[in-house]
């Protein structure tokens, strides 16, 4: 027969309303509090049937307007893409293509202006590189990271440490040393963490 | 004045002893018998060189120099330094003279007994040759303190030397308390001196002056230069000082009421008894008295309280002396008041019939402590004189030096005790009778109890000789006594010899009754004519303490001067006669001589029991300083110590409840950080308007 | 288009009150363990929520040093109730008591 988790009730929940009373204080706070639309990150918006506002004589280039920023742009005839990377700003690209938007089996000039991706943006400031590719402002991590690259090792070997057993004046680690718990004959021939035998007297 | 061999190489007289101490100290084990030859040969050469000093000193040289400024350079330099004039180079002949010969003789009393920790024994005896040596040299009051207190310590290691048994130890615990009793008061009189003046030097230097030179200007121009305290005029606090030393004095030289150490002291080694009742502890007293001369002959006061105290001394501690049992109890109490007559001669003005009767003594009592110590060996140290008699064939060289001891402390003529003796008592006679007033009323008190001392002297100095030396044996021992050899007897030899000539070197009243001039060499030795010393002088203590103190003597009371010689000398010499015969007549003429103390009745046993002073003085501790200190220790448990206390438990009683908030459960401390995080919100929440 | 930074901060508040429930009605060290986690995360939604309202990568960069951390404690808390265990035979966090005074 199954058993299935129960809800126990009881006096020890009591605890729980000062959780309860924080959430509660905490969601008034929060639904009241002033705090306007987010900035956001502008990540790879999509800017339809825009036209290119100039275009040079021979049509490699153009300039085109969006979120409030005029963008250079540079295109290669009607079916190319070209990925040109423009001044100004760093960590934006331009993506130039021609989709069939309207479905009439002619292609739209679609222009989708990309920055450099959130996530990519995260690595850079992380190992703090390539400051010219990164899009949003944001701090270094470097020597953060490597500090915690220590602590984590810290905690390993703490981990381990704390998971070592002192038993019968010998240390039981959850590496390399072999178990003493198992009184000999129960299971012979046992397999310790080093690989031998258990008891090696006579293997 | 400096350049002399002699002095150049004075410290050598103090530092013999101090390294053959140290390796005594470190090696005795090793060295031949026990670190006594290194005592021997160290204190044989202090001797050399003390003499050698005491030669050029004779020869009209005095010698003081600066050792070493241990601090305050500019405002009141306190150094060590050496001071050699005639008295203490006499002084210093006496200590490295007795402290020879003591080593000698213990070679005898502990070496041939097969005593264990003698290198011990050697090393203490070493550093307290040179503590007193130290001392006698000391050339300001302050280094005197240092070495005084040195010497007591030594005087409480030797004394307490067979510290296993109960007896020496707890002596040598009381000798050191009833000394250090006193000194308490000579710390504090010390640094009265240095607040006054100063400085404390004895002697003035060429940009130095010393104290009692200060205090004389200061006594003549009205206190002025010098710095009183307490609102006392100059005349006062001077005194206030001078008794606060005079405590020093008091408990190291055995006075009333602080003798009660000396008679326990006997619970030491019988040499080091010698050594400490002739050369150093007790002596080191008197001669501290001696030393600032110049200062207590200012002080008529002080001068009556030490007249007093000494005439008092005497008779009261010979008194004590003629009813004891052991042979080294009846010396002790001589020896307490020998010293009351030194003391009472220093009061009388007679400052160099007690610097004689210091030398004297030093002679004739270390002779007397040395016979008792050979005897001592001979009877198996069994001290009780009513387990001997009969000595006197059995051991002829110590019964004839003892004899000789014996007289010159009886003072007989002519040995050296008489002439000394005499000459105490007739300064303070004189004196006496010259000064007006209080002063000489309570002079011709404490001559009298002198006198009647006398009396007593001569009775239980022969009741021990005879006791000890005449009749038939009273015991097995007696009958064949332990033979002892040359170790012993040459000490006593050198000593009888002295003890029977040393009066000759100031032979006063064969001077004054004869007429022949220029026999009192010791009264020419300590009035030299140098510049240095020109305030340390015989004489010049005679004018101050005519001008500023009012003492003069006044030796033609009887006639002419001749006349009150012989009669005090007569005075003095019968009633020593006296109780010699009457020493006969009880305890001589009898082959078999019977108790005659109980004869004494209440006396007895008051005289037995020493006046009931060890009682007094126990009961003044436990009945009386010991409820005060457990007043005074409950004040401080329950005041003070409750006070803080209080706090702590306070502190603890609440903590006790407090830390109940600590459950241990994490849960807990969750729950209560939660609700203070609530709180925290509510209360910036509602006073910010976040909920508005 | 963007959701309301306040709905990311309920969403935190929750979480993380859920946690602290947790930790106040339970005694089992491993749903203490587990909680401590909900709350840690619950900072996280925060940091996210405000490097978003911000424009500014910094929270989400944290987050992510958060997590790390939020690993090493795991490891450490894992260590703490093995010895816990191995000491009071339990992992009830009120057994373990025995130092408090």
């Amino acid at each position: 027969m199954t058993t299935r988790p129960e809800l126990r009730l009881g006096g020890h929940l009591a605890p729980g309303i000062i959780a309860v009373a924080l959430f509660v204080i905490m969601a008034v706070v929060f639904v009241g509090a002033p705090l306007g639309d987010p900035v956001g990150f502008d990540d790879a918006t999509a800017i339809q049937n825009e036209t290119l506002q100039s275009e040079s004589p021979t049509g490699d280039y153009g300039s085109v307007s969006a979120n409030g920023q005029t963008y250079a742009v540079a295109y290669n005839g009607s079916e190319e893409t070209a990925n040109v990377s423009v001044a100004n700003d760093p960590g934006v690209g331009v993506d130039f293509r021609e989709v069939d938007t309207t479905g009439d089996g002619q292609s739209d000039t679609v222009y989708a202006i990309s920055r450099t991706s959130i996530t990519e943006n995260i690595g850079y400031l992380m190992f703090a590189v390539d400051s010219d590719q990164r899009s949003a402002p944001g701090e270094t991590f470097l020597v953060a990271f490597e500090i915690i690259d220590l602590v984590l090792v810290g905690a390993l070997v703490g981990a381990v440490v704390l998971a070592r057993r002192d038993e019968g004046g010998e240390v039981v680690a959850a590496l390399g040393l072999r178990d003493s718990d198992e009184s000999p004959g129960t299971s012979a021939g046992q397999v310790a963490a080093d690989g031998g035998t258990e008891d090696g007297g006579d293997n | 004045m400096a350049g002399e061999l002699a002095f150049d190489i004075a410290p050598a007289i103090v530092a013999l002893p101090f390294a053959s101490f140290l390796a005594v100290l470190a090696l005795g084990n090793y060295m031949p018998k026990k670190g006594a030859s290194a005592g021997i040969a160290a204190t044989a050469g202090s001797l050399v060189l003390s003499l050698f000093a005491l030669v050029t000193v004779a020869g009209g040289s005095t010698y003081q120099q600066d050792l070493f400024t241990w601090s305050g350079a500019e405002e009141v330099p306190l150094h060590f330094g050496i001071f050699i004039d005639p008295l203490s180079a006499m002084m210093l002949v006496i200590v490295s003279l007795i402290a020879l010969l003591v080593h000698v003789f213990s070679l005898g009393y502990m070496n041939d007994e097969g005593e264990t920790g003698l290198p011990r024994y050697y090393s203490e005896l070493g550093l307290f040759t040179f503590s007193m040596l130290a001392f006698v040299m000391a050339d300001n009051l302050l280094m005197a303190f240092m070495f005084f207190e040195l010497v007591g310590l030594c005087s409480y290691l030797l004394i307490g030397f067979w510290f296993r048994e109960d007896g020496p130890a707890s002596a040598a615990k009381k000798a050191f308390l009833v000394t250090r009793f006193g000194d308490y008061f000579f710390l504090i009189g010390t640094v009265g001196i240095v607040a006054t003046f100063g400085t404390s030097r004895f002697v003035s230097t060429e940009s130095h002056t010393a104290f009692p030179v200060l205090a004389e200007e200061a006594l003549a121009e009205g206190g002025h230069g010098v710095t009183t305290f307490l609102g006392f005029g100059p005349e006062a606090w001077f005194s206030i000082i001078g008794l606060l030393v005079l405590g020093g004095v008091i408990g190291k030289s055995a006075q009333f009421p602080l003798h009660t150490w000396l008679p326990d002291a006997m619970e030491g080694p019988t040499p080091v008894s010698a050594l400490i009742h002739a050369a150093t502890m007790v002596a080191a007293g008197v001669y501290l008295v001696a030393r600032m001369y110049g200062f207590y002959a200012l002080l008529p006061t002080v001068l009556a309280i030490i007249a007093l105290t000494g005439g008092f001394t005497a008779l009261f501690a010979a008194t004590m002396g003629v009813v004891k049992r052991e042979i080294k109890q009846v010396l002790a109490y001589s020896t307490i008041s020998q010293y009351g007559y030194m003391m009472l001669a220093l009061g009388g003005g007679g400052y160099v019939a007690a610097t004689f009767h210091l030398m004297t003594h030093a002679f004739f009592k270390a002779l007397l402590f040395l016979g008792a110590g050979s005897v001592i060996i001979a009877m198996h140290h069994n001290e009780d004189m009513w387990d001997m008699g009969g000595l006197k064939n059995k051991m002829p060289v110590t019964y004839y030096t003892f004899l000789a001891g014996s007289l010159a402390l009886a003072g007989i003529v002519p040995f050296a005790g008489f002439w000394s003796k005499d000459e105490v008592l007739y300064e303070v006679l004189v004196h006496g009778l010259g000064s007006a007033g209080t002063t000489g009323t309570i002079l011709l008190v404490a001559y009298a109890m002198g006198l009647v001392a006398v009396l007593f002297t001569g009775f239980y100095t022969f009741r021990m000789v005879f006791l000890t030396f005449h009749g038939e044996p009273r015991t097995e021992t007696a009958r064949d006594p332990e033979p002892v050899r040359w170790n012993v007897k040459l000490p006593l030899v050198v000593l009888g010899a002295l003890a029977t000539v040393a009066g000759v070197v100031n032979m006063v009243p064969v001077e004054k009754v004869l007429g022949i001039k220029g026999i009192d060499y010791l009264h020419q030795f300590l009035d030299p004519e140098t510049e240095l010393v020109s305030n340390l002088t015989a004489h010049h203590y005679e004018e101050v303490l005519h001008d500023v103190s009012g003492y003069t003597a006044d030796a033609t009371a009887f006639g002419s001067e001749s006349t009150t010689v012989l009669i005090s000398a007569g005075l003095s010499l019968g009633l020593a006669l006296v109780g010699v015969g009457l020493a006969y007549a009880l305890y001589g003429r009898s082959p078999t001589p019977e108790e005659h103390t109980d004869k004494l009745g209440g006396l007895k046993t008051l005289w037995y029991n020493n006046y009931y002073q060890d009682e007094y003085q126990v009961w003044l501790a436990s009945g009386l300083t010991l409820p005060l200190a457990k007043l005074a220790d409950r004040f401080d448990q329950g005041i003070i110590d409750g006070a803080v206390n209080g706090v702590g438990r306070t502190s603890l009683t609440g903590g006790s409840y407090v830390k109940r908030i600590q459950t241990g459960i994490v849960t807990n401390y969750a729950a209560l950080l939660a609700l203070g995080l609530v709180a925290l919100l509510l209360i910036v929440g509602v006073t910010g308007g976040w909920f508005a | 288009m963007a959701v309301d930074t306040s709905y990311y901060l309920i969403l935190s508040a929750a979480v993380f009150c859920t946690g602290l429930f947790g930790i106040l009605t339970r005694r089992n060290a491993l749903l203490f363990l587990m909680s401590v986690e909900l709350m840690l995360n619950a900072a996280n939604i925060n940091l996210v929520a405000f490097s978003q309202y911000y424009g500014n990568l910094t929270g989400q960069v944290f987050a992510l040093f958060t997590m790390a951390l939020a690993a090493a404690e795991v490891a450490v808390g894992i260590g703490i109730i093995l010895v816990l265990y191995r000491n009071f035979e339990d992992v009830d966090v009120a057994e373990a008591a025995t130092m408090r005074w």
